[in-house]
């Protein structure tokens, strides 16, 4: 027996707090399906027990689920359209609100001052059963550095469905850290944070759509709790249980794409670099690269772009040796400087066909980007 | 007793997926068959005996079957790229996962390219089925990456049986009739069975007749009696697919391709479906002059058919029938201007039928 599989009560009646049924049902309508083949997806389900009333919705990939303190006069549940409830609970005319399912009419009623509604509702029993949290059990999380690490890696995450395994992100518990890698095959970032805590040693790839919502529920929250299913991994943060289905597949082995050793270890000042990446890049369209030319003790970066226009700009760095020029994809190099954090970032380098890293002073983050082929070198 | 007692007919269908049941699902089924016979019911039967779950699948509320939403005329790249996406994420809560792509004959080319390398090396718990009309229009590459399920033809018997079941209070002689007039598909029950039906069967057999019986008989205003017949079918699909469309939020282009495709296949299905019965008219002609009222289509119109069906009509009638027929293949195949093609196979049946009766112009 899972989750959301309950008897159904002789009628579900409750009192809630409108502002309350608001804020909770944006959070859940984010998983509302807007898919026309199973129409029960369209709904968000309401249960009504123990002086609380949930609610869940899934698109069948995402589930979320939340509760809200409410009166309960009926125990029972029932789905109704998740677009029309989110739409008319907002402009509900009082704080008071109180939904009771008729049964026998196969309608809800939603009544708040002198406003009453019916809604059709759909089958109970045809709402998906949400991935029970008890069976596996989840543990806690350190919150901070998972949604950092999240924030970190998630841009490497590819959009392109043709290799959907690099539409998710890796997931690895080890002994006393997290290992989170992305990539979308033109660069990868991998990221491994030291994480107290009582983790098992697991591994799965969780798509970074629902990594993304992970974020957006968990940023205000105290605590993460995270568990991994066979096919679904859970998540349950300030009240809130978000599920996902878990990414089918072999990610790709990163750990030999990153190369062992350089020709060059260039300190940049980040914020610098940062800047002059962005302003030369926005001559960089169509495709065209960002050029950094590495001569003795200087660094340019140009771009240009036929019929639109070019532009360099020069900056002092450390660097010694025979000068080298990269070409790389304006936007992903641009990335992988705003991915790592601290003062100073290591550039490093083997030679103008092969991928360079991006490294921060601060912590244990990669950035590997593929270079673009230049012309004429 | 399993899923498929409700699929009539199909056994070498039946014992092809018992057996694949039994010894365990190969990746990708394709199910292909003329339209109407069962391929659907037996696909959705299918899926319920892989999942587990019967009732929900049966139902259409099973989170693990996952159903190819097309949005146009074909299905196109966009469709298969939703479905990949879908596809390589474990399944929701069964082991398994079932794939349904209906009107598989429907891919366009860029979509079939899309689909290849799943067909080959889908996840381990996915099993895919194409669904299709016909095999003509789908590639090689995908045909041999497929286990094939042929299904056939159903016999009036077993027609007669579904619509007995279907629609218990009908009386046997209309049973009969409407049995003959599905012309072997499960699919046409709705149509035939609803309220419009009989007057509008009466309206199309009055044009028939009038091919031969009416001197003032004009070729143009029968076709376009017989399409705007088609369009009321189609504007009344358009309007259930409207009030369909209010629960989602699609993109302005999604709607109005899903709407004019629930019209436009509406509106082309009866359009075919008149023609049928049509052409049905002048083969009962044939049959009732050769004495074989028995073999009668329209068989609960046998007096009127018997008034009609003279010896000395008999070539021009079997001439008639296939014309329409060939009327019919013509528009069946081809994005023909349907009033104009109607236009013309009236002209040329009353030339057939009626030589002798002059226009009245």
């Amino acid at each position: 027996m899972t989750d959301t599989e309950i008897m159904v009560g002789s009628g579900m009646k409750v009192s809630v707090s409108r502002d309350e049924l608001v804020q909770k049902l944006s959070i859940v309508s984010r998983a509302v399906s807007t898919r026309t083949t199973v129409l029960v997806l369209g709904g968000i389900l309401l249960r009504a027990e123990n002086g609380e009333l949930s609610l869940a919705a899934t698109d069948m990939e995402l589930s979320l689920r939340t509760t809200l303190d409410a009166q309960v006069d009926g125990e029972g549940a029932v789905v109704v359209p998740g677009k029309m409830l989110v739409e008319l609970a907002r402009l509900l005319p009082d704080e008071d609100v109180v939904i009771e399912h008729r049964a026998e009419e196969g309608v809800v009623r939603v009544d708040s001052g002198a406003y009453s509604s019916r809604l059709h509702t759909y089958n109970v029993e045809d709402f998906p059963r949400l991935p029970e949290i008890g069976a596996v059990g989840t543990f806690s999380v350190d919150k901070d550095a998972l949604l950092d690490t999240v924030s970190r890696v998630s841009r490497s995450a590819s959009r392109d469905e043709s290799r959907p395994v690099l539409t998710g992100i890796l997931a690895r518990f080890e002994a006393g850290k997290l290992v989170m890698a992305a990539t979308d095959s033109y660069r990868l970032s991998v990221k491994e944070t030291p994480m107290e805590g009582e983790a098992p040693e697991l591994e799965a790839i969780i798509p970074a759509r629902a990594l993304t919502e992970v974020t957006r529920i968990a940023s205000a929250a105290d605590t993460l709790e995270l568990g991994v299913q066979e096919n679904q991994v859970v998540f349950v943060a300030g009240g809130v249980t978000l599920t996902t289905r878990r990414i089918e597949g072999q990610f790709p082995n990163y750990r030999q794409l990153i190369p062992e050793s350089y020709e060059q270890v260039v300190t940049l000042p980040r914020n610098d670099v940062l800047e002059v990446v962005r302003r030369v890049g926005v001559m960089a369209q169509r495709n065209s690269p960002i050029r950094l030319r590495f001569t003795e003790g200087e660094l340019t970066v140009s771009a240009q772009t036929q019929d639109v226009g070019e532009s360099h700009e020069s900056l002092p760095v450390g660097y010694v040796g025979e000068p080298m020029e990269i070409g790389f994809n304006a936007d992903y190099l641009r990335d992988g400087f705003e991915s790592v954090t601290g003062d100073d970032a290591e550039f490093k380098l083997i030679s103008p066909l092969r991928p360079a890293v991006i490294q921060g002073e601060s912590d244990d983050f990669t950035y590997l980007v593929m270079p673009i082929r230049l012309p004429s070198t | 007793m399993d899923s498929f007692d409700s699929v009539p007919e199909q056994p070498e269908a039946k014992r092809l997926l018992r057996a694949a049941l039994a010894e365990g699902p190969a990746h990708a089924y394709l199910f292909h068959g003329p339209p109407g016979v069962g391929k659907s019911l037996a696909a959705r039967a299918f899926a319920a005996e892989l999942i587990g779950d019967r009732d929900r699948v049966l139902r259409k509320a099973h989170p693990d079957v996952y159903e190819l939403d097309r949005v146009g005329d074909q299905i196109r790249i966009d469709d298969i790229r939703s479905l990949r996406h879908d596809l390589h994420m474990r399944p929701f809560e069964a082991q398994r996962r079932v794939y349904l792509l209906e009107d598989a004959h429907t891919l366009n080319e860029d979509a079939a390219d899309a689909l290849l390398k799943d067909l080959e090396e889908p996840p381990s718990y996915a099993v895919m089925i194409l669904i299709a009309d016909e095999l003509g229009p789908l590639p090689e590459t995908i045909r041999s990456r497929c286990q094939h399920v042929p299904f056939r033809r159903l016999s009036e018997r077993a027609v007669r049986e579904a619509l007995e079941a279907h629609a218990p209070e009908l009386a046997p002689s209309t049973v009969t009739a409407l049995a003959r007039l599905a012309g072997g598909r499960i699919d046409r029950f709705a149509r035939l069975l609803e309220p419009e039906s009989a007057r509008r069967r009466e309206s199309l057999l009055e044009l028939a007749r009038d091919v031969y019986r009416d001197p003032s008989f004009d070729p143009a205003l029968a076709a376009e009696q017989v399409i705007a017949a088609a369009a009321e079918f189609g504007d009344r699909a358009r309007k259930d697919a409207e009030k369909d469309l209010e629960r989602f939020h699609l993109t302005q282009r999604d709607a109005d391709l899903r709407l004019r495709r629930a019209q436009r296949g509406a509106e082309r299905e009866e359009l075919l479906a008149s023609l049928e019965e049509l052409a049905a008219w002048y083969r009962d002609l044939v049959v009732v002059a050769t004495g074989a009222e028995r073999a009668a289509i329209h068989s609960d119109r046998l007096d009127v058919i018997a008034e009609d069906a003279t010896v000395e009509r008999l070539l021009a009638a079997e001439r008639a029938c296939e014309l329409v027929r060939q009327a019919w293949r013509e528009l069946e195949e081809f994005n023909l201007n349907a009033a104009l093609a109607l236009e013309s196979l009236f002209i040329r049946l009353r030339r057939e039928l009626a030589p002798n009766l002059v226009y009245d112009s």
